[in-house]
């Protein structure tokens, strides 16, 4: 009896390997036969095709033959390879027949999604890479900002760290502007599923010495500033189709009143001095207003969690009115979060969620509201209330003695 | 508990209905529930509770005077020969469709997740070509299996639990209003189709033991089997919201494609769907066990394991002529399984028990 079971097994497990060889047992790659790549950019061409962007590192260090997209340098560490096709899926197969190695996309981490291709709409791109067996759900998503991805790509590799890393830098340990859960394939989903398919999406930009976005300039040992990526606020998508931008500041704002980062630096002036300031920690309230069954109005209660990282004149601001720099903090991000939400109320994208909050923490009313709730939304008057608390010196009062 | 040669406890055949039920709810529940309730469908596996004891205690009457026989010589004793023969083949035709599912979605969830060129016929080949061998062998031995196999799946659900409730949002969960009560109601309906699959286990009674516990084990299963919907249903429906998991037909797999443990360990999806395979092996044996059983009760031949190889050809036609593709069956199961099962499996019973308590033979 026992025999019989073996000799059954033995014929299952030679079955298996012989009679239907590679279409049963997945085929066996040597690791370096492959060819590993962590980011990738989605874009659509004038005439209607789509160009899918793929960054490899170049461990070769080989001169780029005529289909690379980054000419011949063999100092380079990353290649840009891009294929146009009428289709995503035909790209991916365009792809295994260029390389000597087996391009995996398995390890891709970041997806980037050009502006024109964004503004055409989202939904080939997320469909495509969501059928994809190799993507991941977990896979960061970005808009790049007023340029196609693979423009942003070849102005990425170009600069001294790698790009994947240098995107990793931006969205985990840059602190300020950037949002502290990355948004990824799930969301974008989840985004793209929800039934008027609108909210925020990450985006980059290119930053040169023309473009007045950030409050500061880099210059390295290596030569003047030259063009590099950074944080471009979020892309604002109604319809599944990207209609605008939030900038910088409005992009401030809505990160503290969604508490959406892990910290944010702030230049405050006041009375001729300068103080450079984080919130650590903020918390926010929303309170709905009712008259009847109409909405009144919304009060947005945040309360701010201030650590003072430098004061230009040395002193000890703390024995001095304390109020005023708080107020002067709360001005200032009220003034953001007042910013942001304008840009919500024009573009008609309800970023806030307000309309979420109102189901969840008034679910009777909001039935009552939900027909005409979009328009209310918009002529609503938000009030915004900011409380701040300076509260951590880093152990340390001042320099000049008072 | 005594052990019984060919036989096994009312409590080993819960643990292989409790591990039987896995491989279709990872693929039933999450999709229904985030379909009919939307946010609020985590309340249903706490309605799902009433009618699923309501099952248990239905069953213990049936079986109540008559602890040794199977549910066929019960609804032999209250039916009659020719309709209990008659309920059996429709029973056998049912239960040969849901083998077949089974079996096709094994396949189908292998091809959508880590063999995506693989040659589907060859993998349902290969799983019922097991089911086959372990279907001629001893029942003790196949509830022994289960009992660690429930093991492994509780340690891995457990971990994968553990990892996805920080990043459940509450919002995904709310609001619940008593409006929703419709929806949460007909969002228990799929729980209940598949927990009655514990009709068509006691078809193997006379082979069960111990059944004067099977209400109190009968009970504990039911606690189990819908705390872990409601598990199921926070970390799909929490985690992602309910319109992300309408759309795929595997929501789990997004589920667990997107774990990170302790920040470093990631990819975990593999080990969790060798286990997941483990519980299609149940549950497919699990009904080539009882169809091979009833069909020897039907033709009254006692020699059973007979039945297993052409149980096994049709299962296996069935599922790879039946649908064209997933999409086929999932419309399948939606619009006609849910209800099948529960017209089955516990409306027949519920008839079976008031036509016997009115001719007193049970």
């Amino acid at each position: 009896m026992i025999k019989k079971l073996y000799v059954t097994i033995y014929i299952v497990i030679v079955i298996a390997f012989l009679g239907w060889g590679n279409k049963l047992i997945p085929s066996r790659h040597e690791i370096s036969k492959l060819q590993l790549s962590k980011v990738a950019g989605f874009d659509v061409t004038p005439d209607d095709k789509v160009d899918f962007s793929l960054v490899i590192d170049d461990t070769n260090g080989k001169p780029s033959d005529s289909s690379s997209e980054n000419g011949g340098s063999n100092k380079k560490k990353e290649e840009l390879i891009t294929i146009n096709a009428d289709t995503f899926v035909m790209c991916f197969r365009a792809l295994q027949s260029y390389r000597e190695k087996l391009v995996t996309t398995g390890h891709i981490k970041h997806i980037l999604i050009g502006t024109e291709a964004a503004e055409r709409g989202l939904i080939e791109e997320i469909d495509f890479a969501s059928r994809n067996y190799d993507l991941r759900f977990d896979t960061n998503i970005y808009l790049t900002k007023d340029i196609s991805s693979k423009d942003f790509l070849l102005t990425g590799i170009e600069e001294r760290a790698a790009i994947s890393e240098r995107i990793e830098n931006l969205s985990t340990s840059w602190h300020g502007v950037t949002n502290e859960g990355n948004f990824q394939l799930v969301d974008m989903l989840k985004l793209l599923t929800s039934e008027d398919k609108s909210g925020l999406v990450p985006a980059l930009q290119i930053v040169d010495e023309n473009t007045n976005v950030q409050d500061w300039q880099i210059s390295t040992t290596e030569g003047e500033s030259e063009q590099r990526i950074e944080t471009g606020g979020y892309g604002i998508i109604k319809n599944a189709k990207l209609i605008g931008f939030l900038n910088r500041n409005e992009m401030l704002g809505y990160n503290i009143a969604k508490k959406n980062f892990k910290g944010v630096t702030l230049d405050i002036f006041h009375n001729n001095e300068k103080l450079g300031v984080n919130i650590s920690n903020s918390k926010t309230k929303t309170e709905f207003s009712f008259s009847g069954d109409n909405l009144d109005s919304i009060t947005l209660t945040l309360k701010l969690n201030v650590d003072l990282s430098e004061i230009s004149s040395g002193k000890n601001i703390f024995k001095k009115n304390l109020a005023e720099y708080e107020n002067e903090i709360s001005n200032l991000v009220r003034d953001y979060i007042s910013m942001a939400i304008e840009k919500s109320k024009s573009s008609e994208v309800d970023f806030f969620e307000f309309e979420q909050l109102l189901k969840i923490n008034h679910p009777y009313r909001y039935r009552k509201l939900k027909d005409g709730l979009k328009e209310a939304l918009k002529q609503v008057p938000i009030i915004i209330n900011v409380e701040t608390k300076l509260n951590r010196t880093y152990g340390m009062l001042s320099i000049i003695e008072e | 508990m005594e052990i019984t040669k060919g036989k096994i406890s009312i409590r080993q055949a819960y643990i292989i209905l409790i591990l039987a039920l896995t491989a279709p709810s990872l693929r039933v529940i999450p999709n229904y529930v985030s379909r009919i309730a939307e946010g609020c469908g985590w309340i249903s596996p706490f309605i799902a509770i009433i009618p699923g004891i309501l099952l248990i205690l239905l069953l213990n009457s049936l079986f109540k005077k008559n602890k040794e026989l199977g549910l066929y010589e019960v609804f032999k004793k209250i039916f009659g020969s020719v309709l209990a023969k008659l309920i059996c083949v429709a029973y056998i035709v049912w239960m040969l469709i849901l083998s077949a599912i089974y079996v096709r979605f094994f396949g189908e969830r292998f091809l959508g997740t880590l063999l995506y060129n693989a040659n589907m016929k060859a993998l349902l080949i290969l799983i019922l070509i097991f089911v086959g061998i372990a279907a001629t062998k001893k029942i003790e031995t196949f509830a022994r299996l289960s009992e660690i196999l429930l093991l492994f799946f509780i340690v891995l659900f457990g971990l994968v639990t553990f990892a996805i409730i920080p990043e459940v949002k509450v919002q995904n969960l709310l609001p619940v209003t008593y409006y929703d009560a419709g929806k949460i109601l007909e969002s228990s309906l799929p729980m209940i189709a598949l927990f009655s699959y514990v009709t068509p286990l006691m078809l193997l009674g006379d082979k069960i033991t111990h059944k004067e516990k099977m209400l109190i084990h009968g009970r504990k299963t039911v606690y189990i089997v819908m705390f872990f919907f409601f598990l199921l249903i926070i970390s799909t429906v929490g985690l992602f919201g309910y319109s992300v998991n309408q759309q795929f037909i595997f929501p789990y797999y997004i589920t667990l494609n997107s774990i990170e443990l302790f920040g470093n360990i990631e990819r975990m999806e593999s080990l969790f769907i060798s286990t997941w395979v483990a519980s299609d092996f149940t549950i497919i044996l699990m009904f080539v066990f009882i169809l091979s059983h009833t069909l020897g009760k039907v033709f009254n031949v006692r020699k059973e394991s007979l039945f297993v190889v052409p149980t096994i050809i049709v299962i296996y036609f069935l599922a790879t002529l039946m649908f064209r593709n997933v999409y086929d069956i999932e419309m399948f199961t939606r619009k006609f399984g849910i209800y099948a099962n529960c017209g089955l499996f516990v409306l027949l019973p519920l008839m079976a028990f008031v036509i016997g308590k009115v001719r007193k033979v049970i």
